[in-house]
């Protein structure tokens, strides 16, 4: 039977189909390979998703499914930021990414966005709700740019040291 | 991708099966598979293990393919 | 090396058109493990949001965050057919998911439910009364279907090593 299914049989285990322990070189890859592509497009999707109902809440006046949403919202933006800091952590970030991302410009116009939004918000110009949908938007988006930052300093350094 | 015939005919010389093969080197026998059929390309690391434990070289298994 | 291949890609963090081999394998590590943790997260997220939305009669909530739900368990089943047709599903699940009992099964499941859900309808029972069984229903596809996958994933195995003509 173990050599049918191809693996080396733990015991005790409950199985799951992501679960990469069981899995050799190749099905690794190949299961990765999978998992990237579906997390595309599921982060895609999923983005989307508690935004829009998260606008939707707002204006019909649902504040728990708008904290709900909000909370859905700020989870898949802490996957996108999460997603940023592994792949800087090993510079393989995408580099025309990086690059633009890296930008000294990035993060005082991050920051100058929140405190206009606050502003506006204040002079009740922008409603509350969309300043805090905003502003979760900006802080993911200056913890990209640290980490596209962080990305391009340890491509450099891998670089360096292996000057001869 | 090419099929890897020598690396079937290295094993068959040593008269292994894929099972044992794939047992010796830490990996699945439908990785093993996968290599001889050029449906796989390996690490550097399972090249060189796989070369131990037929004991040929990489010239002989995996490159050179005149 | 990767700054040779800067000016190749589109510039989304997701794209890896100019990655190297090793590149691309490290993203698509981290790729998958934030799949699997995005993916748990969002379906247990999504089935709390379907019974609050449900329990305050929130009508646009409920039918999205049903939605949702089905987007999730597409994406589980594509992830297991995509798997199945290499044959790299992992072994362990392949063989506990595989079982024909699971087909039968799940397949009354489905009878049953859908029988209840039509007889709801029938007697004008509110949107929110049924949204479980709907849920139940979607869950019971999935099982079918899963099983399914899991059956392929063991047929594309044995075809690979059989014609092999190997022990």
């Amino acid at each position: 039977m173990s050599d049918f299914y191809n693996t080396y049989e733990k015991e005790n285990v409950t199985p799951s189909i992501f679960r990469d322990e069981d899995f050799d070189e190749m099905q690794k890859a190949e299961n990765y390979k999978i998992g990237y592509k579906l997390f595309k497009i599921l982060f895609s999707v999923v983005s989307i998703v508690p935004a829009f109902m998260y606008m939707l809440s707002i204006s019909i006046g649902e504040t728990v499914s708008a904290v709900m949403s909000l909370i859905l919202f700020i989870f898949t933006w802490v996957m996108y930021v999460l997603y940023a800091a592994k792949a800087s952590e090993k510079g393989v970030m995408n580099p025309s990414f990086a690059k633009s991302a890296s930008a000294e410009w990035r993060i005082p116009c991050c920051i100058g966005f929140i405190v206009f939004c606050i502003i506006l918000s204040i002079c009740d110009v922008l409603d509350y709700k969309l300043t805090i949908a905003w502003g979760i938007m900006m802080v993911a988006n200056i913890f990209i740019s640290h980490y596209a930052k962080r990305n391009q300093k340890i491509v450099m350094k891998q670089l360096e040291d292996d000057e001869e | 991708m090419a099929k890897n015939l020598k690396l079937k005919s290295a094993r068959a010389a040593m008269d292994m099966s894929q099972q044992a093969l794939a047992e010796a080197v830490g990996v699945s026998r439908q990785t093993i598979n996968a290599i001889e059929k050029g449906d796989y390309n390996p690490t550097l690391n399972l090249c060189i293990d796989i070369c131990k434990a037929l004991g040929k070289t990489l010239d002989e298994i995996f490159w050179g393919n005149d | 090396m990767s700054d040779n291949k800067t000016t190749l890609a589109s510039g989304t963090i997701f794209d890896e058109a100019g990655y190297d081999e090793m590149q691309k394998a490290e993203n698509h590590e981290i790729g998958f493990r934030l799949f699997r943790i995005m993916f748990f997260v969002v379906l247990l997220f999504t089935m709390v949001f379907i019974i609050v939305c449900s329990n305050t009669e929130n009508l646009a909530g409920t039918i999205i965050s049903l939605v949702l739900l089905a987007t999730l368990f597409g994406f589980y089943l594509l992830y297991a057919y995509m798997t199945a047709k290499r044959g790299i599903m992992n072994p362990k699940f392949a063989k506990s998911w595989s079982g024909t009992w699971i087909i039968v099964f799940y397949g009354i499941m489905l009878a049953a439910w859908s029988a209840r859900l039509i007889g709801d309808i029938q007697n004008d029972d509110s949107f929110y009364d049924v949204v479980h069984y709907i849920m139940w229903l979607m869950i019971s596809t999935e099982a079918v279907l899963m099983c399914l996958c899991a059956k392929k994933n063991n047929k594309v195995l044995k075809k690979q090593l059989e014609d092999d003509g190997e022990e």
